[in-house]
């Protein structure tokens, strides 16, 4: 992020913030091996979440508030985690492997923003 | 800046279904190189066996891209990359020998994994390989020498962090971050690469994830990027130089050339694809030592030759 006070007038000020936001917003993808994740409700999609965390940051880590925001149909969701701690919580994520259903599993994370509206479009996406 | 192009270099599996859908979904996460992996636990070489006792290396595999997968790689105008790589596991020195042999360098890249102290100073010192693998699962039973590892880092050989085995169960998780937490704080995070080693397409996880993991083990920024796409890159053309044959070339400033050699810099007789204007041309056509003789006897004739630059 660069940091820009830009005053053109009084009247539009725009201001950019260059202080380090207190939240990150990861859009998330989960998938199960020979399971159907569209089905999965909100609660089971939590429980998975604080697991991953729980098992490599253990129970200091799983005490992360980690909101679930959104839970769209396809196992994608938007969650919430404090920007202080949000490097380690990704590679919690990524370091999980099986599910406790001895099912493979991977949280696969699509995008990263410090703002929610930076979820709204995929730039790596271009069709 | 191009884009970096992210690599895979270890996918594991054979020919098949699995193999199919893994590196699909390799495309899909957006990777635009891939090295599909034969691992071999043994190779029993030595001089005593008999040539059937030894095991037949299976020549490397093609995979083919099914049409949807090739449609949407062209729909986004992304180009992929597949390559084949074998990986060794070097007990003892009795299998050094095979190494050379035509069935081992048919693959594009090659990856040996030192099990002792004495098999890993080889491997860094003198073996001509490309990759220095590790069983991230176990306790390494050897110390990581940072004058080992600048060794075999000034002959341009990376060394690998595999984060597939680290997604099974806790244990190995616990060690694989561990030990590659121990190898990036000798090495100091140059040469070092990260890749799946997966078995399963849910065992691959996608460029910037494997970024973020590479942080963990305490990669900087720049070298956490280019362990997924610079070095993987580093490496193939590190494949590629033990291919093409022997080559030397002298290099001089050209400052230091004397009066009588400043021909030399003239751009015409320097660029052999530059068409020279006027009567050298035609000349051009004979053999070019010939000409370059004829132009040193224009030149200096009345010196003997002091030097003579060669490109083989």
């Amino acid at each position: 992020m660069s940091a820009h006070a830009v005053t053109v007038k009084e009247q539009d000020k725009r201001l950019i913030s260059s202080r380090s936001q207190p939240y990150v917003y990861f859009k998330v993808k989960l998938t199960i091996e020979n399971e159907d994740t569209s089905q999965m409700t909100d609660v089971v999609y939590k429980f998975l979440i604080t697991k991953a965390v729980a098992e490599t940051l253990g129970e200091v880590g799983a005490a992360i508030c980690v909101d679930l925001l959104k839970l769209f149909g396809n196992g994608v969701s938007i969650i919430r985690v404090p920007s202080s701690h949000s490097e380690k919580l990704w590679a919690a994520l990524t370091l999980y492997g099986t599910t406790p259903a001895q099912a493979r599993c991977a949280f696969r994370v699509l995008q990263v923003s410090s703002f929610l509206m930076g979820l709204a479009f995929d730039t790596t996406e271009h069709s | 800046m191009a884009l970096p192009s992210y690599s895979d270099l270890n996918i594991l599996g054979e020919s098949g279904e699995k193999l199919t859908d893994i590196i699909d979904l390799s495309i899909e996460l957006g990777f635009e190189r891939v090295a599909v992996n034969n691992f071999v636990a043994n190779l029993k070489g030595g001089k005593g066996k008999k040539q059937t006792e030894k095991i037949a290396v299976s020549p490397p595999s093609e995979i083919l891209l099914n049409e949807k997968s090739l449609a949407s790689l062209q729909l986004n105008g992304k180009t992929f990359e597949q390559l084949s790589r074998i990986t060794v596991v070097l007990q003892d020195d009795t299998n050094i020998p095979r190494l050379g042999g035509s069935d081992i360098q048919a693959y594009d890249i090659l990856a040996v994994q030192p099990t002792t102290e004495a098999t890993f100073k080889l491997a860094c010192q003198t073996l001509d390989i490309d990759i220095i693998s590790f069983n991230f699962a176990e306790k390494i039973g050897f110390s990581h020498k940072r004058s080992l590892l600048n060794a075999a880092a000034k002959r341009g050989i990376y060394f690998e962090i595999l984060y597939g085995p680290a997604l099974i169960n806790n244990v190995v998780k616990r060690q694989t971050i561990s030990n590659a937490m121990s190898l990036v704080n000798v090495c100091l995070g140059k040469n070092i690469i990260l890749s799946s080693g997966a078995e399963y397409p849910s065992t691959l996880r996608s460029p910037m994830d494997v970024f973020n993991l590479a942080r963990l083990f305490g990669l900087s920024y720049p070298q956490a990027k280019d362990a997924i796409s610079g070095n993987c890159r580093a490496v193939l053309k590190h494949a590629a130089s033990r291919k093409t044959c022997k080559s030397v070339i002298s290099v001089k400033a050209a400052t230091a050339l004397s009066q009588k050699e400043q021909w030399l810099l003239n751009k015409e007789y320097c660029d052999p694809d530059s068409s020279v204007e006027g009567d050298e041309s035609e000349e051009n056509d004979g053999d070019e030592s010939e000409e370059n003789d004829d132009l040193e006897n224009d030149f200096e004739s009345n010196e003997p030759k002091k030097k003579k630059i060669k490109i083989s």
